[in-house]
Formats: C-alpha cells, sequence, structure tokens
C-alpha cells in the first residue's frame, strides 16, 4: 500500500453515481439497526404530525364561513371530507354562539396536540452555531427537528434526537476504532488534525443520508397523497384542475432543483476539506508550540492561518450561495403553481361558487404538497452533502486494517523463544529496510540491536509484535508463524516502548497503569521504582496522582522515558521490547534500569535497541546492523575479538579511544 | 441577569467596528422589508377578502390611490362581478411585485449577513490564534491541545453569534413584535392588552427555565471539549494503545464520554424545547381567546379602535378583512415569542461558550517586550548567568542558583543527573520562561531589555523531541530562515550529515514527510532539525540532547562539522556521552539546581573525588 493512497487526493472524487448513493445506504443502514424501535417510532410520529396540516383548515373554513359570515352548514357548496363529517353532523342544528365555541375548542385541542393552527410552532432545538461546516455539523447531531408543534411535536422532537445520536454515535464509534485499529504505518503518513475532524464533522452526516432517502420521501409522498384526496374530494367536481396541479407540483420541483444537485455536491465538500486544513493548522501549531515559539515564527504563524481560515469562509459562502439559489428555484416553482391556483379559486369565488374559507383551504392544502415538493426537490441536494460527509468517514472504516486477522490463540508464556528465518522487508517504494534477516533468542536472553541511524533496527523490532509484517520470510515463536497467531494475543506476549514517548493527560499513576489496568498501587511503586521513576515522582506534591499536561508537560524528557519503561515494566510480558530506552538517563539511573532488567530477565526475552556501550555489553547476544543487514552477531566479548570488526570499531568510537589521537 | 451578554456583546465591539457600515446597511435593508410587508399585507388582506371575495364598497381613499372610478367603486351598495375580476388583477400585480422585492432580499440579505459575519469571526479567530502561539509555554503545559482546538474554532464562532443573536435577531423579531403589536393596538387595545400579559408570562416562564438552561449548557460544552481532547489524544497515541494492547480500553472510554455528551446534548435541548413549547402554549391560547373576542365584534360590525386611522388601509369597522388581518398579526406575534424565547435560550448557551473564547483572549501572555526593548547586540563579548532562580512551582525550584559565562567561539556542555534542571537553564536563555530572580545578559545587556523576536532571531534550537512539520523535507529545513536558497539548504544539510538519506529519499529535498515527520527514523529527524538551526545561521546555537538517537560515528562526524562551522558562535549542548563531552571548552556539571562544578574535561577530571569524575568513571564503568 503506497503512502500516495492515503492522501485527501484520493478522497476528493466527487462525482455521484445513484447506485453509489445506495451502496453508501445500505451501509449506513447497519448503523441504524441498533436504534430500530426509534426509527419505527420517529416514522410513525412523523406521519402522525401530518394529521394537522390536512385537518388544521377545517375548523377555519367553518371559522370564516359559518360563523363570521353566517353562511348555514347546510348550504356549503363543497363537501366535507369524512373525517371532518362527524363535526359538521354535530354541529348541524347549532346557534351561531355554540358553533363558535365548538370550533374554538376544536382549534385548541388541535393545537394542545399539533400546535397547529395559531402560529408559534416550534420545530427544532438549535442552538449556537457558527459560519463553518465544523460548528454546524454539530447542531446536526443533537438540534433534531419536527413538523409539528404541541406536545406531539415535543415527543416527535425528542425522539428525532435520540434517533440521529444513536446512529451518530454507532458510525463515530466505529470510525473511532477503526482509527484505533489502522496499521502503523497508515497512521504514519495522516494527519492528526484530519482524522479528528473526520471523526466528529463527517460523522453526522450519516443521518442525513439514512433518513433523506427513507423517512423524507415517504412522508412526503404520504403528505401529498393525502392532500391530493382531499383536494380531490372537497373540490374535484367544483375544480377538476386542482387535482392535475397538485399532481405536478412535484416534477415541477424537481425540474427546478436537480440541475443545481451537482455543485450544490461540490460546494459541500469543498467546504468540508478547507475545514479540515483550518484545523489541521491549529493543532499543528498548539502541540509543536515549543518550535513555534523558540524559532522566532510566532509572529507569522497567524498569518498562514488566516489564509487557511479565510479559505474556509469563502468555501462555506459558496455553500451558502447555492443553497439560496435554490431555495430561489424551487420557491419559483411554487409560485408559478400557486399563482395558477389563486386564479382558479379566486374565479369561483367571485362567482360564488366556493366561499372566502375555501381560500384559505385550498392554499393550505396546497402549501402541505409545495412543502413535500420541495423536501423532495432539495432531497438529492441535501444527500449530495451528506454523501460526501460519510464517505469520507467510511474511507477510513474501509482503509485495510490488517489487525483484525483471525488467528490462533497465543499461550499466555513463551517456552522455547523467537526466530527470525530470513526475513525482508521491502517498502512501497521499492526501498529494502531489511534483507535476509536470521537471528533466534532463546527465554532468558537478552539480545541487544545495534548499528547506524537507519540501519532498520525499529523495523526489526516492530516485527515481533507484528506492527508491520515480512515481505518475504518468516518470524516464528515458539515455532508458529507469528502471522497465525490472533494479533491481540500476540501483542500481549510483547511489551513495546517506543523511542518516542506517549504520555495522555492523566495522572502519573494511570499512565503506569496502561499498561496493566488490572495492576495494584504496589505494582506500580515497584515498577517506577525499578525504572528510576519514583524517586522524581515521590517529591511531587501530588505523587502518583500528579494530572501531567499534554505530552507530559512538566516531565523532562529523561523522566518520561522513565515513565514509558515503567509502564513496560508493568505489562510483564514474555517479550520486552527496548527502543533506545536509556538514551536520556544519566549513568546513574541507567545503571539501575541494567540491574532491574537483568533481575527479570531468566523468563522472558529481552530485546533492547541502544547506542549506548554500558547498555549493550551486558547482553547476551548483539546483532550489529548495517543498511539493513545483521552484519556482525554474538555476545560483547565474542565481537570485541574479532580483528577490525564492525562492533569493534564501534566501541572504540564510543569510549574515545579512537578520539585520542 | 442580561449583564454578562452585555459585557460580551461589549467586547465585541472592536470587531464590530470594522464592519459597522455594513452591519447598518443590513439593518436598514430588513427594516425597508419589514414596512413594505406590513403595507402590503394590510392593505392586501382587504383589498383580497373584503372586497375580492365578499364585493365591499371601497373607501374615497383607496379609489383614489389605485386610480378607480367612485360612481363604480366607493358609492355602489355592492361591487359588480367584473369591478371584483379587475380588483383581483390589481392585488395580483401588488403581490407579485413583493414578492419580487421579498425574493430579492431573501436572496442578498442570507448571503450578506453570512459574508459580514465571517469577516467578524475572522478578526477574532486570527487573533485568538495570535493569542494562542504567542503565550507563555507554561500555558500549553497545562492545556490540551484538543482543548484549544475546541476553543478556537468552536468557540470563536461564538463572537458572531453573540451579534447575530444577541444583536441582529432579537432587533428583528422586537421590530416585528412591534410592528404586530402597535397594528393589533389600532384594532383594539384590548387585544393588545391580552398579548402584553401572555408576553409578561412567557418572560416568567423563561426566567424559570434559564438557570437550568445554563447548567446544562456548560455541561454539554464541557463533555463536548473532553471528548474533543480525547479523540486528538487517543489518535496522536495510537502507537502506545496498541503496543499495551490498551485499544480497547480507549475504544470504551471514547465509547463512554461520546455518549455522555450526546446525553447532555440532550438535555439541553430537552429543556429548550420545553420551554418553547410552554411560551407557544401561552400566547397560542390567547390568540383563541382574541378569535373569540373578534368574532363577536363581527357579529356586531362594532368599529375598530383606531378607524381613523386604520381606515386608510379600509379597516373602520370589524368585518372579515379586519378579522384576517389581526389574526394574522396575533399569530406572528406567537411567532415572534417562541421565537424570542428560543432566541433566549441559544443566549444561555452563548453566554457559556463566550466565557471559554475570551478566556483565552484574556490570558496575558506572560512574556511582553518591556517599553523600549532593545534590539539583539552584535554579541562579542557572550552570555552571562548572573545568579539565576527559576521555578515551575514556587515550592520546587529548578535552577536555585546558576552563575557562568560563555563566550564566543566555545563549546559548552551541559551535564547533570536526569530532572537536574538542563533543558531549564537553555528554555530560559530562549526566555521561553521568565527568569525569577538574578541576571542573564548578553553582551551585558539585560536579556528582558531585548526584544524577544530579536532574541529568539539570534539563537538556533535543537530541541531534545524533534518537531518536523508535515511539509517538504527542504520547509522543514528553512522553516527558520524562509529565504534561504537552495544552495544554503543543501550545505547546512551537509553540515549536519543529513544530505546522504535524503538525496537517497526517491523524490529528495521534496519529499514529503507525514505528521511529526514520520516516514523518517528518529535520528534522520535529529539531523533534519540540526540542519535547520545551521541554516538559520544564529549567533548562538543550542543542541539538547541533539544525538542521541546518533550512533556514536555519525554524531562524532556532526560535531566535528559542527565545530568548523561555528568558529564565532556560542554553542550550548547537553548530552550523557562521555566521547561527546571530552570535546566541550567548558563543561557545566548541574545537580540540585546548582552548578556544582565548572571546567574543562581534563580539568575536572583532575579531582579524582569529584562528582563529574564519578560521573565519567559510572558511565565507563558500565561499559566495560
Amino acid at each position: 500500500m503506497s503512502s500516495m493512497e492515503f492522501s485527501d487526493s484520493v478522497d476528493s472524487q466527487t462525482e455521484l453515481k445513484v447506485r453509489d448513493v445506495f451502496a453508501i445506504l445500505k451501509r449506513s443502514f447497519v448503523y441504524v439497526w441498533p436504534v430500530k424501535h426509534l426509527f419505527i417510532l420517529k416514522f410513525v410520529l412523523m406521519a402522525g404530525s401530518l394529521i394537522p396540516l390536512i385537518v388544521a383548515p377545517w375548523p377555519m373554513k367553518v371559522l370564516i364561513d359559518h360563523v363570521l359570515l353566517q353562511q348555514p352548514l347546510a348550504e356549503s357548496t363543497i363537501r366535507f371530507p369524512p373525517f371532518f363529517q362527524p363535526f359538521i353532523d354535530a354541529m348541524a342544528t347549532a346557534e351561531p354562539g355554540q358553533l363558535l365555541v365548538s370550533t374554538i375548542l376544536f382549534l385548541l385541542l388541535l393545537f394542545l396536540i399539533f400546535g397547529a393552527g395559531v402560529g408559534g410552532r416550534f420545530n427544532g432545538a438549535f442552538l449556537a452555531q457558527g459560519q463553518d461546516t465544523a460548528t454546524q455539523s454539530e447542531n446536526l447531531i443533537s438540534a433534531g427537528w419536527s413538523m409539528a408543534g404541541g406536545l406531539w411535536g415535543l415527543i416527535d422532537l425528542l425522539c428525532n434526537i435520540r434517533l440521529v445520536q444513536g446512529v451518530t454515535n454507532g458510525l463515530r464509534t466505529h470510525l473511532f476504532q477503526r482509527l484505533m485499529r489502522l496499521p502503523m504505518r497508515v497512521l504514519d503518513d495522516h494527519r492528526i488534525g484530519d482524522g479528528v475532524y473526520r471523526t466528529m464533522y463527517d460523522a453526522p452526516s450519516v443521518q442525513g443520508v439514512c433518513f433523506d432517502l427513507t423517512l423524507m420521501p415517504s412522508i412526503s409522498v404520504l403528505s401529498t397523497l393525502a392532500s391530493v384526496y382531499v383536494i380531490h374530494y372537497s373540490y374535484g367536481i367544483i375544480i377538476p384542475e386542482l387535482i392535475w396541479l397538485a399532481l405536478a407540483t412535484l416534477p415541477l420541483a424537481l425540474l427546478f432543483t436537480v440541475p443545481l444537485a451537482g455543485t450544490a455536491r461540490k460546494a459541500s465538500q469543498a467546504s468540508r476539506g478547507s475545514g479540515s486544513a483550518t484545523t489541521s493548522h491549529i493543532e499543528e501549531n498548539m502541540s509543536n508550540i515549543a518550535t513555534v515559539q523558540s524559532h522566532g515564527r510566532q509572529d507569522d504563524e497567524p498569518g498562514q492561518f488566516a489564509e487557511a481560515s479565510n479559505e474556509s469562509f469563502r468555501q462555506f459562502r459558496r455553500v451558502v450561495s447555492v443553497n439560496i439559489l435554490i431555495n430561489i428555484a424551487s420557491t419559483l416553482a411554487l409560485a408559478l403553481v400557486g399563482l395558477w391556483v389563486f386564479f382558479l379559486v379566486s374565479d369561483k369565488i367571485i362567482s360564488g361558487e366556493l366561499s372566502p374559507g375555501d381560500f384559505l383551504v385550498v392554499f393550505g392544502l396546497f402549501g402541505t404538497v409545495g412543502g413535500a415538493a420541495v423536501t423532495l426537490g432539495r432531497l438529492w441536494v441535501d444527500l449530495q452533502g451528506g454523501v460526501a460527509g460519510v464517505r469520507r468517514v467510511l474511507f477510513y472504516i474501509d482503509l485495510p486494517n490488517d489487525d483484525k486477522v483471525a488467528g490462533q490463540d497465543v499461550s499466555a508464556r513463551i517456552s522455547d523463544g523467537i526466530v527470525f528465518d530470513d526475513v525482508s522487508l521491502t517498502y512501497p517504494d521499492g526501498r529494502e529496510a531489511l534483507r535476509n534477516i536470521n537471528w533466534q533468542a532463546k527465554v532468558g536472553e537478552t539480545i541487544a540491536v545495534v548499528g547506524p541511524t537507519g540501519a532498520g533496527k525499529t523495523s526489526l523490532a516492530y516485527m515481533v509484535p507484528r506492527f508491520i509484517q515480512p515481505t518475504t520470510g518468516r518470524v516464528l515463536i515458539d515455532g508458529h508463524d507469528i502471522q497465525e497467531f490472533d494479533v491481540d494475543g500476540l501483542r500481549n506476549l510483547a511489551t513495546y516502548v517506543f523511542q518516542e514517548h506517549y504520555l495522555l493527560a492523566d495522572t502519573i499513576a494511570n499512565n503506569i497503569r496502561l499498561g496493566n489496568p488490572c495492576a495494584s498501587d504496589d505494582d506500580i511503586r515497584r515498577v517506577a521504582d525499578i525504572s528510576g521513576a519514583a524517586e522524581f515522582i515521590e517529591i511531587m506534591p501530588d505523587g502518583y496522582e500528579t494530572m501531567l499536561g499534554r505530552d507530559g508537560g512538566k516531565l523532562s524528557v529523561g523522566q518520561k522515558q522513565r515513565l514509558s519503561i515503567a509502564r513496560g515494566l508493568l505489562r510483564d510480558t514474555p517479550i520486552l521490547i527496548l527502543d533506545e530506552p536509556t538514551a536520556a538517563l544519566d549513568p546513574g539511573t541507567e545503571r539501575a534500569l541494567i540491574a532491574a532488567l537483568n533481575a527479570v530477565k531468566q523468563d522472558r526475552i529481552i530485546i533492547v535497541i541502544a547506542h549506548r556501550l554500558s547498555t549493550i555489553s551486558s547482553a547476551d547476544r548483539i546483532l550489529f546492523m548495517n543498511e539493513g543487514r545483521i552484519t556482525e552477531q554474538g555476545s560483547h566479548d565474542e565481537l570485541m575479538a574479532k580483528a577490525d570488526g564492525n562492533y569493534q570499531h564501534f566501541v572504540n568510537l564510543q569510549t574515545g579511544n579512537v578520539l585520542k589521537e | 441577569m442580561y449583564d454578562s451578554l452585555a459585557a460580551a456583546l461589549w467586547r465585541t465591539r472592536s470587531y464590530i467596528k470594522p464592519e459597522l457600515r455594513h452591519f447598518i446597511a443590513y439593518g436598514m435593508l430588513v427594516g425597508a422589508g419589514m414596512l413594505l410587508e406590513l403595507a402590503t399585507f394590510l392593505f392586501g388582506f382587504d383589498l383580497l377578502t373584503n372586497k375580492v371575495f365578499l364585493g365591499e364598497a371601497l373607501t374615497e381613499t383607496q379609489a383614489g390611490m389605485l386610480g378607480l372610478p367612485v360612481a363604480e367603486y366607493v358609492t355602489v351598495e355592492q361591487l359588480s362581478e367584473s369591478s371584483r375580476y379587475l380588483l383581483r388583477n390589481i392585488f395580483l400585480v401588488i403581490m407579485v411585485t413583493t414578492l419580487a422585492i421579498g425574493f430579492f432580499l431573501g436572496a442578498v440579505l442570507p448571503y450578506y449577513l453570512t459574508w459580514i459575519l465571517q469577516r467578524v469571526n475572522q478578526h477574532l479567530r486570527v487573533s485568538m490564534m495570535d493569542q494562542a502561539v504567542h503565550l507563555s509555554l507554561r500555558y500549553h503545559n497545562d492545556s490540551q491541545v484538543g482543548d484549544a482546538i475546541y476553543r478556537v474554532y468552536q468557540d470563536s464562532a461564538m463572537v458572531t453569534n453573540v451579534i447575530q443573536n444577541g444583536l441582529i435577531l432579537p432587533l428583528t423579531m422586537l421590530g416585528n413584535y412591534a410592528i404586530a403589536f402597535a397594528a393589533l393596538f389600532f384594532f383594539a387595545p384590548y387585544l393588545g392588552l391580552l398579548f402584553l400579559i401572555a408576553g409578561g408570562v412567557s418572560v416568567a416562564i423563561a426566567y424559570v427555565f434559564t438557570p437550568v438552561i445554563r447548567r446544562r449548557s456548560e455541561l454539554a460544552r464541557r463533555a463536548n471539549s473532553v471528548l474533543t481532547s480525547h479523540i486528538q489524544e487517543s489518535v496522536g497515541s495510537v502507537r502506545l494503545f496498541k503496543s499495551c494492547g490498551a485499544e480497547d480500553g480507549a475504544i470504551s472510554k471514547f465509547d463512554g464520554r461520546s455518549q455522555y455528551a450526546l446525553d447532555r446534548a440532550y438535555d439541553i435541548r430537552k429543556s429548550v424545547a420545553t420551554l418553547n413549547l410552554c411560551v407557544a402554549l401561552v400566547t397560542g391560547v390567547v390568540v383563541l381567546v382574541a378569535d373569540y373576542v373578534m368574532a363577536h365584534w363581527v357579529w356586531e360590525g362594532s368599529a375598530t379602535y383606531g378607524y381613523g386611522v386604520v381606515a386608510l388601509v379600509g379597516f373602520a369597522i370589524w368585518n372579515l378583512g379586519a378579522f384576517q388581518a389581526a389574526r394574522d398579526r396575533s399569530v406572528s406575534i406567537t411567532n415572534a415569542s417562541v421565537e424570542l424565547a428560543n432566541l433566549w435560550s441559544l443566549l444561555q448557551d452563548m453566554k457559556v461558550g463566550l466565557g471559554r473564547a475570551f478566556f483565552l483572549l484574556d490570558l496575558e501572555p506572560e512574556i511582553v517586550d518591556r517599553p523600549n526593548a532593545l534590539p539583539m547586540p552584535g554579541i562579542t563579548k557572550g552570555i552571562r548567568f548572573d545568579h539565576v532562580r527559576f521555578a515551575y512551582d514556587q515550592e520546587q525550584p529548578i535552577l536555585r542558583d546558576v552563575s557562568f559565562e560563555a563566550v564566543p567561539g566555545t563549546v559548552t556542555a551541559i551535564v547533570g543527573s536526569t530532572g537536574a534542571g538542563k533543558s531549564t537553564l537553555l528554555n530560559l536563555l530562549l526566555r521561553l520562561y521568565e527568569i525569577d530572580s538574578g541576571t542573564l545578559t548578553i553582551d551585558d545587556v539585560d536579556q528582558r531589555d531585548i526584544r524577544v523576536q530579536a532574541l529568539r532571531h539570534a539563537i538556533a534550537v535543537v530541541l531534545q523531541e524533534n518537531v518536523l512539520f508535515p511539509t517538504s523535507i527542504k520547509d522543514n529545513i528553512k522553516y527558520a530562515a524562509p529565504n534561504a536558497t537552495d544552495d544554503e539548504i543543501r550545505a547546512a544539510a551537509r553540515v549536519a550529515c543529513a544530505d546522504t538519506f535524503i538525496e537517497a529519499l526517491s523524490e529528495g529535498y521534496d519529499t514529503t514527510l507525514g505528521e511529526r515527520g514520520s516516514k523518517l527514523s528518529t535520528g534522520q529527524r535529529q539531523r533534519l532539525s540540526i540542519a535547520r538551526a545551521i541554516l538559520k545561521g544564529a549567533p548562538i546555537l543550542i543542541l539538547d540532547e541533539p544525538t542521541a538517537s546518533l550512533d556514536v560515528a555519525t554524531e562524532h562526524r556532526v560535531l566535528q562539522q559542527l565545530a568548523a562551522w561555528g568558529t564565532d558562535k556560542i554553542i550550548f549542548f547537553v548530552t550523557h556521552r562521555i566521547a561527546t563531552i571530552r570535546h566541550a571548552d567548558q563543561i557545566l556539571f548541574l545537580e540540585d539546581g546548582v552548578i556544582a562544578e565548572r571546567g574543562s574535561h581534563e580539568q575536572l577530571m583532575a579531582d579524582t573525588i569529584g562528582k563529574y569524575h564519578h560521573f565519567v568513571m559510572t558511565e565507563l564503568e558500565v561499559a566495560s
């Protein structure tokens, strides 16, 4: 897998085919499944919120035509729809005063349940958001919406929030899991900020994809059908054209909006991309603040940030423009239909075939049809942004993840040892990192790996816990190829203490405990003692409970190193790999550490990569590496006995014998 | 209760000011749109309902305005059908014109507002970033990266939100409210009174909800910030989690934090939605009460309260048109009330966000130039530490009393046990921290009198942990000297012994590095950092354990070339390697915050019971 495949440019494909959309939808539905009960509930609640849209215009018509204008109910020129007929029947002989009170009570009921009829219909709980995609995505997860108001609307809204949160969290957690399980080499090539951005801000798109393609179309179709039915039932005889107009609204709206879909998607993708660049920039500056300040660059960095930020704003304005354009297009389509309807209805009112209240009813029903048409028309457009976001998330999820290869269980201990059998490693760009490596280690041995910078020492050590895999050859533990092992099991056999010291923003005790969550406080003290960390921890006011800042904060490099070693020791695994463990330790501490390692070496294999002679010379076997090969191997004395050997030369340099001339 | 928000608004004034004329232009456009809407809708309601639908006669004023003959339109009992068709068409023209203007405003205004607010946000973001990179390292050590990202990105958006939601939207909504209220008042003062009472009740409800919303907002924001930090940290240290087999722990922790953040987000939304619902219910019920009362007035045909004024648009008495116009205004009051309630919740949320945004802006950078700060002196005499004391934590000073001198053309090695304060000493020279007492002079000029920028320009540093940026190798080397030529870059790489491995890469100097310079081995990264420092050509060079990951031969070569290159420089390095230390002109042996021994290798070795002697012997002893 070449490093280029992980660059952003690969993921910038913007052409979206219908097939892709459905493929992504199918995958998105995996995340809906765990919250399917909420999904069904939401569907029912949404369908229910169509009720006021169909019902509310009728009491208003009664109020206008039969209460205010005092037209007798029996003289109505139109048929009331079946669901409203019972009310009309009950009111057939009512006094105007009685009819007024009843109608208002009916409206009150509709209002309390659905928030319909008197305005103030709220349909969301949006909180503050910024002017760019990143901050708006945050609202996407938890804002929610409902077509209804009243109690129904409240329940619908809360159900909606929980549903969206559930789906988003599913995807977000899955993405995070995959990030954690990505192979080392993939992680090396990626910007951390980008990963954070993706996890946090793109994952919410999944809800858009799921709901836009399922709930929204079905509800839109349902509400159109219901409205058309009512229009047909009540007005079909007087104005037959209304039915055709209602049915034509949807295709018309699509005709106006669909051509803009491609533009909308591109704008949305560009906006997300530049938002990600801005985050990366902040992250880089904050984590490297010492470098920025010590190189006197603190006055230039904000300028570069300003550029990145400006670009992200510019891209966002493009998204806004496209949205405005789409709104205008769909409103225009509706306005044309509305104009026609207005002519038809007002003609009939003037001619006396309809009454003023019918104007409200017809426009109310057409409003519902129009709303559905706009929703469907925007659907494809809105989907574009969502699909772009989900695809970026899926891109990460789909990266090859060689960790998850199932394999046989590994025993907790090693009885024999490690064998490297003719191992070679070639990088994707053709460079050879390791060539024909052969060596072995028995339990109880300490192996030192020595050699110039870039000789392949770390690559060799990475192969033991399978952080990387050989291109050819085999690594065997107790006679089994480690490829056959379960990766987690294998990694529980080996502890790797890295050259870079990773510390978490947590207490010192928890940082050490990461190696073995079950360890007791005594265990922690014991390993801290061995690694020489105890002496500085214990003089801290909070001792083991001291909170560390970012990247270990106030600790010196040597102190961080000792904590990392303590953590490694705490894991108590049969294989211990130390990558340059003593580089930043003073001789006293180093000596104590080596003594401690010697004390625990009987039943394990210790692999040490080191430059310091003092660390190397006590090893049972030394592998001297150069340019990807093991050029010499043997004990210190054996190698020193070799006249003009590489190792001997190396030792002489170290002790200064050569420099004395 | 509004005071802190008002204070926040006041603080944003410097960001608003440059855009003031745009804000005013925007406000005028919005106001004009609102008045136009009111006028056409009142006029249109009467025209459509009373005249077109019911065929009532026009008033003289109306006929005059529309240029219609009095005989056919005013003095008749009932309008003829053809007159009603004509009026219908007039209504249509008015509506289409209004809608066209509305379309235009609807397209332009949101874009315009976005543009203005983005400009404001940009000012703020840049000044926050500026602040963040200038802050003393003490602040950065204690805070988390994710938190900083969240602050700049999310919370700076809060300022534009304050302007939008604390100023523009409330003004717009109050404008709507006032217009609707005034219109209603002219129809019937009683109705106005009813809505006033509803308004009062709504305010009381909002008052009850406020503390809950505030508390929940704080919780939600904090939960989100913690989550962001967690992701940041986990992804950054993923090797560690892998090597410890602790991925599952990190994942379940993520799961917990993510769920917690979502639960808190749900809580605050629940409060907000409930408040909205309560306000909607209160005002909505008033609309229904008004319906009841107005229906009676229509039956009685009673005069409207302000008939003299509203007669202009045709509502002298209560009729269907008046009913619908008044109802329309009542509904818009309800809408405005709910929106104001929602806005109120939003402001509570913003208030919390703002506190966090300004927290960063309010931190004083600890290290600032003194008034009349001097340029960097050309170094001829050297650097002098005189009884310098420094503590991160006053209880435990890192450096208690440090005095020494370093002159140009010399190499000073700093030696001592882990945590003795070696790196701190050099950070003080860079003025990354301020010394607590004593003096630090460069050519007899107090270091604190020199401009920070000039001081740091005069010092090149290779830090213990080598920070590389995910750009090309070339850009990394010229980070501190952006104008360097390719030849200079190559020369610097040669001195640092980095040229061989760079040239072996397929893209050479143009190879792009991954995050934190991955792709390279630690030793290679160190040599790049050294090349970067050399290219800077500064008179003072600090190497903080620069060669720990180099093999001895490479280290030896690097140091030899450095010594040859830096004949007029002051070079400091921190190391544990005897082979390296022994070539230094002077060695400072740090212990317990003081310089315990000082001198050349030979001088210090002469004292066979000395600490340095012991240190060297330990190292060599372990070796053999």
